[in-house]
């Protein structure tokens, strides 16, 4: 029987009443039955109450719900390691991945890595891309610096940036992106903002506990 | 105590009635079932109120196991005086250089910030997911969103009444940069709810992107399901006609709700459908729980992890 069905709310008024009616049939019988008919007749009338009111409202739509179970696990991902994980050697370094020379750039990009990346294979860094030749170290962010041509488009910004989620330990959210129409891509597709400063990066963290989307909407 | 009390007097009573019944006139008939059905009610209230949340007594605020401390200050501004927790992070101690990122935590209707702190246990949720390295230590206020319990506000500025917004946008980021060591950008400030409080969330980030990176919205509602006085639960502070017929922010939303709590099912879907870029949009679903803080609980986590990653970080 379902919890918030009328089947339900009508069985408990029905025996409520049907329990009141047999108090005050057999209300001469004795102390004990009055005391337990009486506890009996108001635990039925606020268990009916609160069927209603639960229909009503929706707190508990099923039996499971009032059980607290969700029937949904929460997940606790891991970081994904980078490609080049394993043979990083130097801090900084100049990057030539497979799907660079589609881009377009005057030259390989510049990758700048944290201080402490090497010593946090658990955590994911967010990332700073930036125009020009300007690749000075920003805290707990990888920095990537190249200079784009006219030929440069927001596609060829959005294929370097899942290029690096592949080589490198890099969050997929939170990336500080250049302003202007070239970082346009990168930002569709949900990595980062525009046009705000190093200091603005969300923090290297662990890969967090996620609950299953709920795919696509319409 | 008031769950023993309540039961005893339900006890009392009854046995009362049985037998008090014959030795008594009408007069004291009608009293003592009068005293048997208040007594029912009181018992009923106490633990609807248990569950819900709605008027918790207050309990003690403290140091947790983890070093992190929750403090509970007055905050007053545009007609309002109402209180507020503070969750201050373990590091906020033990590092006095740094300045953290802050998340406003608004809580549903009916109820208080309190049913946070007590139903969906926080505190120990925040300190697990911190000391994790899920999510960077921040500070997460828990204001009052309504100068009167029953007055539903949904976080909007009532015309002729409470100012909701103006206080929780205003008047509490400025207590908070008074009187704590946090960062004051937008990019470091983030929203997070539960029920009405999820609708609050996304639509102060929707009307207020200038102050707040990113929304989390556990379990709430497209619409405020309230008269604002001015007609704005139909436009302005409705979040699907905001997305349909507004520019979107540069911002970042997290919609999470239970498959069979049907009346947030049905606008966290449609909010989520509505979004397009520059605004980011992360949903989240569990099969089912109702409308319950069982469903939250299991959101807190997720939700505050995701807030943490979209928001900047601590800073020396």
């Amino acid at each position: 029987m379902k919890l918030t069905g009328i089947p339900l709310i009508l069985l408990a008024a029905v025996v409520t009443v049907v329990a009141g009616a047999a108090l005050v049939r057999w209300w001469s019988r004795g102390r004990l039955t009055r005391v337990v008919g009486v506890l009996l007749v108001e635990t039925l009338a606020v268990l009916t109450v609160g069927l209603a009111v639960n229909r009503h409202e929706e707190f508990y739509p099923s039996w499971q719900a009032l059980g607290g179970d969700t029937g949904t696990a929460t997940h606790t991902g891991r970081v994904r390691a980078g490609l080049l994980d394993a043979h990083l050697a130097a801090k900084s370094f100049t990057w030539r991945p497979s799907g660079y020379p589609a881009w377009h750039l005057a030259g390989p990009p510049r990758v700048t890595l944290p201080a402490d990346y090497r010593d946090r294979p658990a955590v994911a860094f967010p990332v700073v891309l930036c125009l020009g030749t300007d690749y000075a170290r920003t805290g707990e962010a990888v920095t990537v610096t190249m200079s784009p041509t006219s030929a440069t488009t927001p596609a060829d910004l959005l294929a370097l940036a899942l290029e690096l989620r592949r080589d490198l330990r890099v969050t997929g959210s939170g990336w500080v992106v250049p302003a202007g129409p070239l970082g346009s891509s990168v930002v569709s597709a949900g990595l980062g903002t525009a046009g705000r400063s190093a200091a603005d990066v969300p923090p290297a963290l662990a890969a967090p506990m996620t609950l299953p989307s709920a795919g696509v909407l319409t | 105590m008031t769950t023993v009390l309540t039961i005893a007097a339900v006890l009392i009573t009854a046995v009362a009635l049985a037998l008090g019944w014959d030795r008594v006139r009408v007069i004291g008939r009608v009293a003592l079932v009068a005293g048997a059905v208040l007594s029912v009610a009181a018992t009923v209230g106490v633990q609807v109120n248990r569950i819900s949340g709605a008027f918790p007594a207050l309990d003690k605020s403290g140091i947790s196991a983890y070093g992190s401390e929750i403090v509970e200050v007055p905050v007053s501004g545009h007609g309002m005086s109402v209180p507020m927790y503070v969750y201050l992070p373990a590091a906020y101690r033990n590092n006095p250089a740094e300045r953290f990122p802050v998340i406003e935590a608004l809580h549903g209707y009916p109820g208080t910030p309190k049913t946070w702190l007590g139903k969906l246990r926080v505190q120990a949720t925040l300190d697990g997911e911190i000391n994790a390295g899920r999510m960077a230590p921040t500070v997460v206020l828990f204001p009052t969103q309504t100068p009167q319990p029953m007055l539903d506000t949904e976080c909007t500025d009532l015309r002729g009444g409470a100012q909701s917004e103006t206080f929780l946008t205003v008047d509490v980021p400025a207590y908070a940069r008074a009187h704590y060591r946090i960062r004051t950008d937008p990019a470091a400030w983030g929203l997070a709810g539960y029920s009405a409080g999820g609708y609050c969330a996304a639509n102060l980030l929707l009307r207020h992107p200038g102050r707040y990176a990113a929304a989390a919205s556990l379990a709430g509602y497209a619409t405020p399901g309230i008269d604002v006085g001015d007609g704005s639960q139909l436009t302005t502070n409705n979040d699907v006609w905001r997305l349909r017929h507004l520019p979107q922010p540069a911002a970042a939303l997290w919609v999470g709700w239970a498959a069979d709590d049907r009346g947030s099912a049905a606008g966290s879907r449609h909010l989520a459908a509505a979004v397009h870029a520059p605004l980011a949009l992360t949903t989240a679903m569990v099969a089912h729980g109702g409308h319950s803080s069982a469903v939250w609980r299991q959101m807190e986590a997720p939700a505050f992890d995701w807030l943490s990653a979209h928001l900047a970080g601590p800073l020396s």
